[in-house]
């Protein structure tokens, strides 16, 4: 029978190593999580220009502007748009605002009770539409750009569609229009979920109820690995103020007014009307092919939210003719956050948008 | 002397002398007089009548009362022309105890023997990156058991008026039943991928320790464990299996809310507070008439140029 050696020695000693390693790095990590440290979110500068209900406009200044045509940016009502400014060098608010762009963010704010009945139509029709109207009012130009993310993106589409008179340009960044795709786990359980029963039973969509769904989409990694890598870095403190940061924005989730989340699921997800021009807001037809301005759509390869199959299709079925898609090798938050993207991203929508101004 | 007829008589026999025993002693219990409790008028002042002795002399009134109508009953119930009917009767119920304590005693049985097979199954070897083989028979045996033997009880038609509270109770603790045990079934799922990766890594250390060679560093061991981990579970959380599980969870607890909510409504309507129903109608009212205005207002601004 053939003996082995095993290097129990090297095994033991190594050990032995990671033993002292880790006490040294917890005492580290003890003295900076009772310390200082600087998790502000959204630090940028701005002012509150417009306030309808819990809805906020938000004007960020550049200091040198160098378009003329002021850009609405629409977040989705899953998490906050705090995202896009989430730490100094890696915002992408900061970096529009350098380029000389005249920024305006749309906070949808926390909606209560009182908003359960406020439908697609109510957030598209009327607060983005109040907000357009404003906009050109205030800037004196007759179109606005308009960029969507996300859930805000598919509101942006169905915007611009309904009111391509008023949208110069439109970007569309990891947005979901086709949803018949098994691609992502949300899509396949979304499809399998009683919106309109839970819908009626919670009033509004609870957020911490949606982030334990987006936690369960990858629970080895988010709900362990994740912390085993925060306590492995936990003496860094620049890791370690991040990794806050991120952890702040992530559990800082609004509810979802049931009106839509009903309707988002049930004509999206469910019956995917939207890409097929047959979803109906506020009684109008969405058609697509009204969509004939400039369409920039980003989407990233490896997001397991909103996978690529859900976002490319966008581009053929709109009007325009002017479209491009680009597709970054990174997953649904990455776009925004990641280091490799902060080049490609932000400085390519200024670019694209200051071609067509 | 069949052996039907030796068993009808022997019915009957415990039965006449059950009747008779029960009449006897509701008929003593009847006269409590004994006990020291007396009629007012016979004990006392005035103002005692009116107050303690009253009162105690109306509950042995009521005592008294409900002693006698028994009695008058058993004795109605022990008359040779009753005595059959009586004698099929209880011979029914007997029947039925035994069905009913024969159906549980079989569901019981078949619950403990799959709890027993899944015990037995703990040990043996399961099979890495496949959930079509997951033993779920313990969660629908105790469901079906439940189901079977314990939720008819909770829907037993409730009377009188307190009725509606009854039912409104009885369908809270149903589906707050239903709702754990789905609950648990999704939590057994979701632990079993932590299982399968474990019997993997022991394999594969079982297989390093085998040629000679083991992790020098416990961190890639850790890193090789996760991996597993997080492709078991992509490969459970897209089957069928749990996609069931996940959707039955999640309805189930909004009926136990609901179901909750339901009763909450209707102890908050004993205290000045409104329910959400309530002000759900009135957020629905403020929405609709909100609109109307807004969609006014902008009609007007468009009307007058401003």
């Amino acid at each position: 029978m053939p003996t082995t050696k095993i290097p129990v020695d090297l095994i033991l000693n190594n050990m032995s190593k990671q033993q002292k390693t880790t006490k040294k790095r917890i005492k580290k990590g003890r003295e900076l999580l009772t310390g200082q440290l600087e998790t502000e979110l959204a630090t940028t500068p701005y002012e509150i220009v417009y306030q309808e209900d819990r809805v906020r406009l938000k004007h960020y200044k550049p200091e040198n502007p160098t378009s003329k045509t002021p850009l609405l940016v629409v977040y989705a009502l899953i998490n906050r748009e705090t995202m896009l400014d989430l730490q100094p060098e890696r915002s992408v608010v900061e970096t529009l605002l350098e380029k000389g762009l005249e920024v305006y963010m749309i906070d949808w704010g926390y909606p209560t009770r009182k908003d359960q009945y406020q439908t697609i139509g109510d957030h598209v029709n009327g607060y983005m539409d109040n907000i357009v109207d404003f906009l050109i009012a205030k800037t004196g130009v007759p179109k606005i750009n308009l960029m969507g993310i996300c859930m805000g993106g598919t509101f942006s589409v169905i915007y611009s569609a309904l009111h391509p008179e008023k949208i110069k340009n439109l970007v569309t960044t990891v947005t979901p229009t086709n949803f018949d795709t098994d691609k992502g786990l949300l899509h396949i359980w979304l499809k399998n979920t009683a919106a309109d029963l839970l819908g009626n039973t919670y009033g509004n969509m609870p957020g911490d109820l949606m982030n334990l769904g987006f936690l369960l989409l990858n629970p080895a990694r988010l709900m362990i690995d994740k912390y085993v890598g925060f306590f492995n870095n936990m003496d860094d403190k620049v890791f370690v103020e991040n990794f806050i940061r991120m952890e702040k924005w992530i559990f800082d989730s609004p509810d979802v007014p049931a009106a839509t989340f009903k309707q988002f699921i049930n004509d999206c997800y469910k019956h995917n009307l939207l890409i097929q021009n047959k979803m109906e807001v506020d009684g109008t037809r969405v058609d697509l092919k009204q969509i004939t301005m400039p369409l920039l759509n980003f989407y990233g390869k490896y997001d397991h939210l909103v996978p690529p199959e859900a976002c490319e299709l966008l581009t053929g079925a709109v009007g325009a003719t002017d479209t491009n898609d680009i597709c970054f090798k990174t997953g649904h938050i990455g776009i925004y956050v990641s280091s490799k993207c902060q080049e490609g991203f932000a400085p390519k929508i200024v670019e694209w948008l200051k071609e067509r101004d | 002397m069949t052996k039907q007829q030796s068993n009808t008589d022997l019915h009957e026999d415990l039965v006449s002398s059950w009747m008779n025993m029960a009449t006897s002693f509701w008929d003593n219990a009847a006269k409590v007089q004994d006990l020291g409790v007396v009629p007012p008028e016979n004990h006392g002042s005035e103002d005692a009548r009116k107050t303690k002795n009253n009162n105690a002399y109306k509950n042995f009134e009521t005592w008294q009362t409900t002693c006698k109508n028994l009695t008058s009953f058993l004795k109605l119930m022990t008359r040779p022309e009753n005595q059959e009917s009586v004698t099929k009767g209880m011979g029914s119920l007997y029947e039925m105890l035994l069905q009913m304590s024969g159906d549980s005693v079989e569901h019981t049985m078949e619950f403990q023997e799959q709890f027993l097979n899944t015990l037995t199954a703990i040990g043996q070897r399961t099979k890495a990156y496949n959930f079509e083989d997951i033993d779920q028979n313990m969660f629908e045996s105790f469901r079906t058991l439940y189901e079977q033997e314990f939720q008819k009880y909770l829907h037993i038609p409730q009377l009188g008026l307190p009725r509606f509270y009854q039912e409104r109770i009885a369908t809270l603790v149903d589906k707050f039943n239903l709702f754990h045990f789905h609950l648990s079934e999704l939590g057994y799922l979701f632990s079993v991928p932590i299982e399968k990766t474990n019997r993997v890594m022991q394999d594969k250390m079982e297989g390093m320790l085998n040629k000679g060679d083991f992790f020098d560093d416990t961190s890639k061991g850790y890193d090789e464990w996760v991996k597993i981990l997080e492709g078991h579970y992509m490969v459970l959380l897209k089957s069928e299996k749990y996609t069931t599980v996940l959707k039955k969870t999640i309805d189930s607890m909004a009926d136990y809310r609901n179901a909750r909510d339901e009763v909450l409504c209707h102890v908050l309507k004993l205290l000045p507070i409104p329910t959400n129903r309530e002000m759900d109608e009135v957020y629905k009212e403020l929405h609709t008439v909100k609109k109307q205005l807004k969609a006014l207002s902008k009609e007007i601004a468009q009307l007058t140029g401003k």
